[in-house]
């Protein structure tokens, strides 16, 4: 499988390590314990989606120029649909 | 005698003799020759025997996608077991063995199999060896493999190299035949980056074994005259001898070059197999069509092989395959393979063409016989004679010959197609599956898309070529054809002979019959797949390259299904088996995987080191003297740090450069602990979590700017922490103004530990105060030693003892070492290893790698009021949860044996005394120990439930796999120095 | 503070990287040599402040290098990941480098010296895209990896930066290797193992 790095380019998934679903955001988490939402750290922690079909996960170019993209693929057709970097792809994401 | 070198043509070098032997007799073959070819002209026909039924073999094909011909070449840790003997090529010297026969392939005992046949049937082997289950492994396996093996591996370590390489290219000609070829040549004036890649030593393809013309001229003076300008361009690479094996995402495909193979033994600086990747814009597969067997009794008899195989025999290595030949053919390409031998002088007996009609201009002098089929084949171990049945007139009869040339269709070679998952697509008029649309990255052209004439599949490829031009954004450019010749190609279908009296084989390789097929299907086994795997056929070195076609069609007309609608089995790859040394490549031996080195790895080994792998580290275990073992040699180290002071490379700790304005708050944010108090100047304990709230690393980290930290990490988390810390920047945090990068390796460092440390230390610092007043515990500082050397100084302790840090880049690493060595040496300084260090911090109940193994919390090692409540920050959440604040989780404690000599094991578990053994009564488990030389104990750090309540409580310890039951007392996890005076002094 | 002699210094392949001539057929395909004391200094811009680290780059370089790009001559600037350089320099005092882009880039990025943490191996030759296409999966032939081109790759499983400084017809490419130092001798190996084939020479002493 080939990942077009954004600013590499094309380069085999060995060069990549990959952590899983971009979905969950990191729930706020105030600096006491109010509002905390344990419901919403579960999901954050434990509950990923493994779809057939178009998926958006976390990859690292760690034996390139190691940034975190976000890699959208077909896990039926390994194809890949778009590849972001990370800092793009979640600045100015609102947290859950 | 049957087979014989005829007096001239073939691409052989007559003026060379190459000696070799078969099963141990000597023979003579010709530079040019494949095993196959050279054994034939030798007359020997009998070359194996088969799978099942340990049937009289002999050569069947041409190519890779031969099922019988199969031997163990070479010997001693070079054999190679199911070697095709049709793609082996002569060299001097070459050694080959026949397989699956004993004691020999004339005489073979388990051919007595063919008396039992009737009694192994399909499926014999699953309903035979079911029960007992215990027998599966110890008795059943072996006894199959060694009835049924095919050939035999060696347990020897393989003396050759292999490498894997990359490739990139714009088109990858998958094949080079006249298809390839012409699409090659089209492809390379247009300016593609090329590469032609063919699994002979010579390209041309279909050309090398046909003498029809091509234009005015032969057609390997057609060939020569492309091959010349494709090998002087510069945007063309050919590889020869080389299989493109498997087609993968994103347009990759796997070729293995066999850089070695034809030679004896590969070149001292050669590897014997190159598996290259090639990375291809786009690629176009040529790779032609195999000729398919006709299925009637006794096909599988020496003597019998496919038209196409003696087509080449005769054409390309100047060898006749028998002295009285017949064809027998359902389409007209068997009348040109007659018209070749006939040209050649090779005797006819007759052509049998199953059709009501042939081609009315012939052009052969021998008897041709219409709406004929042959019905069985006879003779032992060569073919003697065959009854042909007549179905005009319904006659059978008799007929002298050796040989017999079949021709049953052509099946495109469609492999590489559908190794992605798209099944190919049945085609009427040439009877055969057609390649189905895979899209832009892979095209098809010549026999391989169904093109039967060169005309044809030369137009098909400068269509693909002009394409794909299109696709790149070139023009495509003018290429002139030759004229081509007359080629009638018409076929019909015979799948299968019905008036067969003796055994029809659908596949050679796993001796499949015709009667298994409808057994499969009455047993139940009706889809394709379930067929497959119930008949076996289809299965092993070939894959059914030759069986596959035939097979599922008898299966469409015994199930009364259309051909269609049975469909195919799945195409995986490798089209040809792929060795094992060659996935591998190099990564074998001292290239298993990279070593990495301390910049003191040379100045440990002079020390004596003993070194060991720590990750992908080398580190020192200890440093020997005399006949000291490694527990002598500890002991000796511990008690020098202890009493006098000691060195030990740290280099190896992960270092991360941490800068910008944001920098305290995102360490306030990754470790657990707070950071806004920590001044220039200063180190700290840090304490990082996963989300998930357990503990992930430690480490401490030092403020060395007013915006600059350095973090350490353990040896072996430094990669994950570093990945971690620039996942957290970039994906959870972009906005924050941090600057992360891995100074590791850059920063050569040495742990001087001991009550003596500060005296040495002193005698190499430039000019920095290093008193206790002046630079006290978890002081750091920028500096410089041994006359200008820049260092960096750190006063924090592992071991427990008055200790620092030192730290300087990493080329003068060795005059550091050096110099503490020289300066200490009146203060009975000495170097230690991981046992001591070791030793030592478990003596101070520090946690290291037995601890933070991923499942113990903050609050489980003790670390509780580390948990800042006063900011957000990575498993803040998690950390609360209730099972984390359980009183009755496993904690931290320390652990002693009740006899003093009784040695602690990590990986015990603890029980209540007077419990019985058992997961309910479980009260934790002994994470680490050592020797202390110190306190003359074994000592040992656990996690105990309740264990902070229970300090000075009896417990048993079990350890069933190794010492049993024995008695041991809790304590508090720090047995050395307790109020940490000398961390202070 | 004293200027540091560079005999100081002593590199990851000391005492590895001997001067050696293996020919293959009468020819070398391949030479390698060590630049001795280089200095190597990575610089992440400063959040926010990629667009005026580019431009100090560009006031002193002429132009700010595209992403897998360099520009420089004595001291070679790498566009080697996204706002982040890899600064190359030879014949420089000790902590030289890094102090002059300091203040080259003041508040722009923080520049970190790694002129220990990085050995600098040069590879030269005829076959030297052939041998490293045996490691890396970078397509290096010259119309997409043309002269000053860089890559940050696994080369045999070892994580290098790959910078192309100069393509003679005459005497192959030049390129520079940057590989982690713990890593240098083991790359190293690897290096050798493969230039057997093409014939090679050891020439620069180990720095």
């Amino acid at each position: 499988m080939l990942i077009h790095c954004p600013f590499c380019g094309a380069r085999p998934s060995e060069e990549f390590a990959v952590l899983g679903d971009a979905g969950p955001k990191r729930p706020e988490a105030p600096g006491d314990d109010t509002g905390s939402d344990p419901e919403a750290w579960y999901d954050y922690v434990y509950l990923r989606d493994n779809p057939r079909g178009v998926h958006r996960e976390f990859w690292q170019h760690v034996g390139g120029c190691r940034a975190w993209l976000v890699v959208e693929r077909d896990t039926a057709t390994h194809e890949v649909r778009s590849v972001e970097l990370a800092r793009k792809a979640t600045a100015g994401r609102e947290a859950s | 005698m049957s087979g014989y070198r005829l007096d001239s043509g073939g691409r052989i070098d007559r003026s060379r003799r190459l000696d070799f032997t078969f099963d141990g007799e000597a023979f003579g073959g010709h530079p040019g020759d494949t095993l196959a070819s050279a054994l034939t002209a030798n007359g020997v026909r009998l070359l194996g025997r088969s799978f099942k039924y340990h049937r009289p073999r002999g050569l069947l094909t041409d190519g890779p996608a031969e099922p019988n011909a199969l031997v163990e070449l070479r010997g001693g840790a070079r054999l190679e077991p199911n070697s095709r003997a049709t793609t082996v090529e002569l060299y001097d010297g070459l050694e080959a063995w026949s397989q699956n026969a004993w004691p020999s392939r004339n005489f073979d005992v388990g051919a007595v199999n063919q008396l039992l046949s009737p009694f192994l049937p399909a499926g014999f082997y699953y309903k035979t060896f079911m029960w007992p289950a215990a027998f599966w492994e110890r008795v059943y396996e072996p006894l199959i493999r060694r009835a049924a093996g095919l050939g035999r591996g060696t347990h020897a370590p393989d003396p050759d190299s292999y490498e894997k390489g990359n490739l990139h290219c714009d088109l990858l000609v998958v094949g080079a035949g006249p298809s390839g070829l012409i699409a090659a040549l089209a492809a390379a004036r247009a300016g593609l980056r090329v590469i032609l890649a063919d699994d002979q030593p010579e390209p041309g393809g279909q050309l090398l074994s046909r003498a029809t013309p091509l234009g005015e001229e032969g057609p390997l003076t057609w060939r020569d005259r492309v091959l010349a300008e494709l090998e002087t361009a510069p945007n063309v690479r050919l590889l020869s001898r080389t299989t493109v094996f498997g087609w993968y995402d994103g347009n990759l495909f796997g070729a293995l070059e066999r850089v070695a193979d034809h030679l004896p033994v590969p070149p001292e600086h050669l590897p014997r197999l190159i598996y290259w990747r090639i990375q291809a814009k786009r690629a176009l597969l040529c790779a032609g069509a195999e000729e398919r067997p006709l299925v009637f009794g006794g096909n599988d008899r020496p003597g019998v092989l496919l038209a196409s195989a003696g087509q080449t025999l005769v054409n390309r290595y100047g060898v006749a395959p028998g002295r009285k030949v017949a064809v027998f053919t359902n389409g007209d390409s068997g009348y040109q393979v007659a018209r070749d031998l006939q040209a050649a002088g090779v005797p006819l007996a007759c052509v049998i063409d199953a059709r009501a009609e042939g081609p009315a201009d012939h052009g052969l002098d021998c008897r041709v016989r219409q709406q004929t089929v042959v019905a069985d084949a006879k003779g032992g171990r060569s073919l003697k004679a065959i009854e042909i049945v007549d179905r005009g007139q319904g006659r059978r009869i008799p007929l002298e010959c050796d040989t017999l040339l079949m021709s049953g269709g052509w099946n495109p070679i469609l492999h590489l197609t559908c190794h992605r998952g798209t099944k190919p697509v049945w085609d009427e008029e040439i009877a055969a599956f057609l390649p189905a649309d895979v899209g832009t990255g892979l095209r098809v052209a010549g026999a391989a898309a169904g093109h039967m004439t060169t005309a044809a599949c030369f137009q098909s490829a400068l269509a693909a070529v002009t394409e794909i031009c299109e696709d790149l954004g070139r023009k495509a450019p003018e290429v002139a054809l030759p004229a081509c010749p007359e080629e009638p190609c018409a076929v019909a279908p015979l799948w299968w002979v019905k008036e067969a009296k003796g055994k029809a084989f659908v596949d050679f390789q796993n001796d499949v019959t015709t009667k298994d097929i409808p057994l499969a299907v009455a047993e139940g086994y009706s889809s394709v797949e379930l067929m497959k795997r119930y008949t076996t056929l289809g299965m092993a070195t070939d894959q059914g390259k030759l069986s596959n076609v035939n097979g599922l069609a008898i299966l469409a007309e015994v199930t009364g299904r259309p051909i269609p609608q049975v469909g195919t089995t799945t195409y995986r790859p490798a089209y040809t088996p792929v060795p094992l040394g060659a996935l591998a490549g190099p990564h074998v031996g001292a290239e298993y995987r990279p070593v990495r080195r301390s910049p003191l790895h040379r100045w440990m080994l002079r020390q004596g080191a003993e070194m060991i792998e720590a990750g992908a580290w080398m580190r020192p275990s200890h440093y020997p003297r005399g006949e000291e073992d490694w527990f002598a040699a500890m002991c000796r180290e511990v008690r020098g740090v202890r009493s006098r002071v000691g060195l030990c490379d740290v280099s190896t700790l992960g270092k991360i450069d941490i800068q910008g304005a944001d920098a305290a708050e995102f360490l306030n944010r990754v470790y657990c602990n707070g950071w806004k108090t920590l001044p220039v100047g200063k180190a700290r304990y840090g304490l990082m979590l996963r989300e998930d709230g357990f503990v992930m690393d430690d480490g401490t980290t030092s403020r060395l700017g007013e915006q600059h930290y350095l973090m350490t990490t353990t040896t072996a988390n430094a990669g994950p922490v570093m990945a971690h810390l620039e996942f957290c920047l970039q994906s959870l945090w972009p906005d924050l103004d941090v600057q992360v990068a891995s100074v590791t390796d850059q920063w050569g460092q040495v742990a001087l530990a001991g009550p003596q440390a500060r005296k040495v230390l002193q005698r190499i610092l430039d000019d920095l105060d290093v008193s206790n007043d002046a630079f006290p515990f978890l002081a750091a500082a920028e500096t410089t030693v041994l006359g200008g050397l820049p260092a960096r100084l750190f006063r924090i302790s592992f071991s427990g003892e008055l200790a620092y840090e030192i730290a300087v880049p990493a080329d003068y690493s060795e005059e550091l070492a050096d110099a503490l060595l020289r300066y200490g040496a009146d203060f009975g300084i000495l170097p230690y290893g991981g046992e001591a260090l070791s030793t030592l911090r478990i003596e101070k109940g520090h946690p290291a790698g037995g601890e933070l193994d991923g499942r113990t919390t903050a609050q489980d090692l003790g670390l509780g009021k580390m948990l800042s409540g006063k900011k957000d920050y990575i498993g803040r959440a998690m950390s609360r949860r209730e099972a984390f604040e359980a009183p009755d989780r496993p904690v931290l404690v320390g652990l002693k044996p009740l006899s003093r000599g009784a040695k602690l094991r990590a990986g015990a578990h603890l029980l209540t005394p007077g419990e019985t053994p058992a997961v309910e009564s479980d009260q934790g488990f002994v994470a680490s120990v050592a020797y202390s030389p110190i306190l003359e104990s074994w000592i040992g750090l656990a996690f105990l439930k309740r264990g902070r309540e229970r300090l000075g409580e009896e417990i048993t310890i079990y350890d069933p796999l190794r010492e049993g039951l024995y008695r041991g007392q809790i304590c508090d996890p720090v047995f050395v120095d307790p109020d940490h005076e000398r961390l202070h002094a | 503070m004293p200027e540091l002699s560079a005999a100081r210094r002593l590199g990851p392949l000391a005492g590895i990287a001997l001067p050696t001539r293996v020919e293959l057929d009468g020819g070398i395909g391949i030479r390698l040599s060590l630049p001795p004391a280089p200095s190597i200094v990575t610089a992440e811009a400063r959040r926010g402040a990629a667009v005026e680290m580019a431009q100090r780059i560009a006031e002193r370089f002429g132009r700010m290098p595209q992403p897998g790009r360099s520009i420089g001559e004595a001291t070679l600037v790498l566009h080697s990941a996204p706002e982040t350089l890899l600064i190359l320099g030879e014949g420089r005092a000790e902590g030289e480098l890094v102090a002059e882009l300091r203040a080259l880039l003041g508040e722009t990025a923080s520049p970190v010296d790694n002129s220990h943490g990085r050995a600098l191996i040069r590879l030269g030759g005829a076959k030297a895209r052939e041998l490293l296409s045996f490691g890396t999966a970078v397509d290096l032939a010259v119309e997409s990896f043309p002269p000053g081109a860089c890559a940050s790759t696994l080369l045999g499983h070892i994580a290098v930066t790959l910078l192309l400084r100069s393509d003679d017809p005459e005497a192959g490419p030049v390129f520079d290797l940057v590989v982690a130092r713990g890593f240098a001798e083991s790359l190293w190996d690897w290096l050798i193992g493969r230039a057997r084939r093409f014939g090679y020479e050891v020439t620069a002493p180990a720095g």
